[in-house]
């Protein structure tokens, strides 16, 4: 599902030197898998998903997705297959304050130019599938940290993405809320569904299949 | 709190872009406001120099409510001396009519604007000379020593400040006149005279009937201005009972002076300064949202200060201790913008303003200005204060780990304020919309005559000095000599110049009329006489009959001209050509007959802004020559490069006659509505100001918006929002708040324009032009204002933005 070839990621420093968060990086991910990928701070995880997640533009390399080689797109381009394509869990949730749950679902389906029934149908399912029908008018702030975060796993897999892009979800939950999220994660990729998270917790890397581990840019 | 202002100004220091646009926003609101208030304070609050108790001095006039309640007849000289003589309420009853007086003792003669003035005002008026003395009670009469004051500029320009001037005998308009006194510097009263001479009037000459003196008293202390008009009304009611020919339906009018003096501008006055104050209020709208936002990037600053134990009130001074710096600051800079503004309102003013409006700043315009700015300190800088010292330390704390995005508390007040600015910015437009389209619709006037490659000037002959023949022979021979000047089409004299207003009213009868029995049930009409080849001159159509020619003289039968609503008012149903009507001069004497020999179209020869719909009766100058003519020449090129050739052609005809009120015509058109153009262009600047001023505000807040949103924007580009989607995110904002602020103006817009009606020509105080362009013209301005910081929006890096804090 993703090749990434020779990926390359540096920010210049000035008299013409570079200082590389990604080196040389080969990586296969096959449909239905689960990737964790760990390493210390600083070693590029975070650099590396939201490459995978085509909000980075600025690499070098060859980077294929479902034999769409992403490195030929333009950023538009990408754009429509990150749409069509991925969904983002954060570690901080980043839910729109000033939405209600119903709403903060909604505005993937809106930007994705869905029509205003199937949106309703579509996040009413999320709702049900989420078991949080009886929080959909409150305010993220409203909620707990578990239940945001599940809000932003709904909002993150309600436009039917194939793969799903995770940056330490449970970062900011206390253990019985991460477990939750991160037993939710596994029903999800059980049905089908490609994870890759960045993760500091063994634990939470138990519940993928592989993990790659990074260290000052290379894969170790 | 001097540790405050001290640590304010250091704050104020360190940040410089905030300090440098908030101070030139205080500056501008500051400095139009004062430039504003400087002319409100020479029209209304300022004394008038010299003039004692001035509070009790009065404008009376007579007017026939019949006619017309808004125009002032003036004062006929037996009723001047009935009310003179009677009134118990009044210290002094003074009249003065302005007259040209040529002093001819010289090198060349000078013509200076003189009065002839009774000759106890001046000591009721409580004004010393600075040399010599005032004039004596007995001077006025006739047969009394001919004496003269001179005005400070005359003594020193036209006398070298001659120390010896008193009981020297001078020449004026011909006659030997011994200078009594010098009267001190910028004294000019009535408004604009530098010479005075006693009023001697021949009662036979200026019988009841001719309205035509300026009065002006003085109560007595202690009398009320209701008091004296009661009484001035009981006299006048005696005179109509004892004269009803002349004085039957005869009201008087009794106005405080200055009231009268500042009538016609100080409506429009009043609302620029209203105006003015609008634009000021968006200006602290402005400063007021910069501090709202400092105040929430000084959060953590505030927060620790409160966390070490400072109370609430402390916080506070010191901020508003710093609007305080802000405010002194753009104080004094306002103060230096309205010495350069008040430059060019003078500027803009195209007529000699009356001595006592005086524009020097005083104590007033000081007082204004730093208790605007203090004012205005608060204003902008109390809720700021009151909003960043609110202790949210736990508040804070939470926020630190936010769990969501896009909170920003003051928003909504950043919000408010940027509605209430484009509100008033919307009022402010469309009042200078309507006003100019008003005066554009005044300068688009047809007057009925081409103003174009004209020039006209001012020339005459002292009636003290020459006869009426005289002036005859002067201008039969001035017409042709100017018309021989190379370059000149064709020239001609009138009394009265189209569109300048100086034209009287006179009562007439047609023939087989007989006199009316009261001069209120008079046919009226414009009188004005004119020499053969005006009509080419100014182009004026002639539809039927025959012109002037030089054989209409004293000793051909009387002909006049009658334009085209004196022909439908008078003869609607008859051919008037061959018909007969008379002026009547005084009341009494026997009707002098002239034939009507044409027609002639309509011209306005009232002040545009001042329109009054009489027929108008033209007479031939060479029949009953008039003393003082304006001389109009029609150029082939521009007409301002023939003034020295006209001056010139004058001299040939008479060494000691200059000219004055050397003007284009379109000039002339021009000073017809110059309140209006003047009105109209300081509101379009300020409007303009206001424009400026509400678009940075909606820029500031919709940059600040995004800078807050940053994050927020990031995770709506991760969630796939694409640069259309933020662009419509960030500038739907805008424009939801630019929407609301054009909803809110076009309301109060409705009701505060009623404030103009009867200052807009020709345009409805609820024209939809004029809203309608100017909403269109807000909303493109907010749009561009929204664009900047959506664009912006749209280039973040939604990774930088997803970890921006």
């Amino acid at each position: 599902m993703i090749r990434l070839h020779n990926l390359e990621r540096s920010y210049p420093l000035g008299r013409g030197q570079l200082f590389y968060v990604l080196r040389d990086i080969d990586l296969d991910i096959a449909e239905g898998d689960f990737v964790s990928i760990m390493g210390p701070s600083g070693a590029g995880k975070s650099t590396l998903l939201h490459i995978l997640g085509m909000h980075d533009h600025g690499w070098t390399g060859e980077y294929f997705f479902d034999e769409t080689a992403v490195h030929h797109l333009k950023a538009k381009e990408r754009a429509t297959l990150r749409n069509q394509q991925i969904g983002f869990v954060f570690q901080q949730y980043h839910l729109l304050d000033d939405l209600t749950v119903y709403e903060n679902l909604d505005i993937p389906l809106s930007y994705r130019h869905y029509s205003k029934s199937e949106r309703a149908a579509l996040v009413a399912d999320a709702l049900d599938r989420f078991q949080i029908v009886g929080k959909k008018d409150l305010y993220p702030r409203q909620l707990s940290g578990g239940q945001q975060q599940l809000v932003g796993v709904a909002r993150a897999i309600i436009a039917g993405p194939k793969l799903l892009l995770a940056d330490e979800p449970t970062g900011n939950l206390h253990s019985s809320q991460g477990e939750e999220i991160m037993e939710l994660f596994r029903r999800l990729n059980e049905e089908g569904m490609t994870i890759v998270q960045v993760t500091h917790s063994e634990k939470n890397a138990s519940y993928g299949k592989r993990i790659v581990q990074l260290r000052d840019g290379w894969i170790v | 709190m001097w540790n405050d202002i001290r640590f304010g100004a250091r704050m104020l220091v360190k940040t410089p872009a905030f300090t440098i646009i908030a101070v030139l926003a205080l500056a501008l609101g500051i400095g139009a406001s004062t430039t504003t208030f400087s002319v409100v304070n020479a029209l209304l609050l300022k004394p008038w120099p010299y003039i004692q108790d001035q509070n009790r001095l009065l404008y009376v006039s007579e007017y026939f409510p019949k006619v017309s309640s808004e125009h002032d007849n003036g004062v006929a000289y037996p009723d001047y001396l009935d009310f003179k003589k009677q009134a118990t309420t009044l210290e002094g009853f003074g009249t003065t009519t302005a007259a040209t007086m040529i002093l001819s003792d010289g090198e060349k003669p000078d013509r200076y604007l003189g009065a002839f003035i009774t000759a106890d005002a001046f000591s009721f008026l409580g004004v010393q000379p600075i040399l010599g003395r005032i004039f004596r009670a007995d001077e006025d009469q006739k047969g009394a020593t001919p004496v003269a004051l001179l005005g400070y500029e005359v003594w020193k320009n036209h006398f070298g400040s001659d120390a010896n001037i008193i009981d020297r005998v001078v020449t004026i308009n011909g006659k030997r006149v011994t200078i009594v006194g010098v009267m001190p510097k910028g004294w000019r009263f009535p408004e604009a005279c530098d010479l005075w001479m006693p009023l001697q009037v021949e009662e036979k000459e200026n019988a009841r009937g001719n309205f035509n003196f300026a009065c002006f008293a003085k109560m007595k202390r202690g009398v009320s201005i209701e008091q004296a008009r009661a009484e001035l009304e009981a006299i006048g009611t005696r005179i109509a009972a004892d004269n009803p020919q002349t004085n039957s339906g005869v009201s008087v009018r009794v106005r405080f002076f200055r009231e009268e003096a500042v009538s016609d501008a100080k409506t429009l006055t009043l609302l620029l300064m209203g105006a003015v104050l609008f634009v000021h209020l968006i200006a602290c709208a402005n400063v007021a949202n910069l501090l709202l936002a400092r105040g929430a990037s000084r959060a953590r600053e505030i927060g620790i200060r409160l966390a070490l134990g400072a109370g609430r009130r402390a916080i506070i001074r010191q901020l508003l201790a710093e609007s305080l710096v802000l405010a002194v600051v753009g104080s004094a800079l306002g103060l230096i913008l309205a010495v350069w503004g008040i430059d060019l309102v003078i500027r803009a003013v195209p007529v000699e303003m009356p001595y006592f409006i005086r524009f020097d700043f005083d104590w007033r315009v000081f007082s204004f200005s730093l208790a605007l700015g203090l004012g205005s300190a608060v204003l902008f800088g109390l809720f700021p204060a009151l909003q960043a010292s609110r202790p949210q330390l736990v508040e804070a704390i939470k926020e630190g780990g936010r769990s969501g995005i896009g909170g920003g508390k003051g928003q909504r007040v950043r919000n408010g304020l940027v509605v209430a600015e484009v509100a008033l910015a919307l009022v402010l437009l469309v009042g200078a919309g309507l006003t100019l389209r008003s005066f554009l619709k005044l300068q688009a006037t047809d007057i009925g005559i081409d103003p174009s490659h004209t020039l006209t000037f001012r020339v005459g002959l002292p009636p003290t000095q020459f006869k009426q023949e005289d002036a005859g022979r002067f201008f039969t021979a001035l017409i042709p000599q100017i018309a021989s000047i190379p370059g000149v089409e064709s020239s001609a004299a009138t009394t009265s110049l189209p569109a300048s207003g100086n034209i009287g009213v006179s009562a007439l009868i047609l023939e087989g009329e007989a006199e009316p029995r009261q001069l209120q049930n008079a046919r009226l009409a414009h009188g004005l006489a004119i020499t053969p080849g005006y009509l080419a001159t100014c182009r004026i159509p002639l539809l039927r009959g025959r012109d002037f020619t030089l054989a209409d003289n004293k000793d051909s039968q009387r002909v006049v001209l009658i334009d085209e609503l004196a022909a439908h008012k008078w003869f609607p149903h008859t051919d008037p050509i061959g018909r007969q009507l008379a002026m009547l001069e005084k009341l009494g004497e026997p009707p002098k007959w002239a034939t009507i020999i044409g027609i002639v179209r309509n011209v306005v020869y009232d002040r545009l802004t001042e329109r009054r719909e009489f027929p108008c009766v033209y007479a031939a100058q060479y029949q009953n020559p008039e003393w003082f003519m304006s001389v109009m020449l029609r150029t082939k090129t521009d007409p301002a490069a023939f003034a020295n050739f006209a001056r010139a052609a004058v001299l040939a005809v008479n060494k000691e006659i200059p000219i004055y009120k050397v003007k284009t015509m379109d000039q002339v058109m021009v000073e017809s509505f110059w309140e209006r153009r003047f009105f109209g262009t300081l509101f379009t600047v300020f409007a303009g100001l206001a424009l400026f001023l509400a678009a940075i505000g909606l820029y500031g807040v919709m940059a600040y918006s995004v800078r807050q949103r940053t994050q927020e924007i990031g995770v709506r580009m991760a969630l796939g929002a694409q640069a259309g989607d933020v662009l419509r995110l960030v500038t739907g904002h805008g424009i939801r708040l630019v929407a609301s602020g054009l909803a809110i103006g076009v309301v109060f817009a409705f009701f505060l324009t009623k404030l103009l009606q009867g200052n807009l020509e020709g345009v409805s105080v609820h024209d939809p032009l004029s809203f309608g362009v100017v909403s269109a013209v807000l909303l493109i301005v907010g749009l561009l204002a929204c664009y900047l910081p959506a664009r912006t929006a749209t280039q973040l890096d939604p990774v930088r933005a997803l970890r921006y804090e």
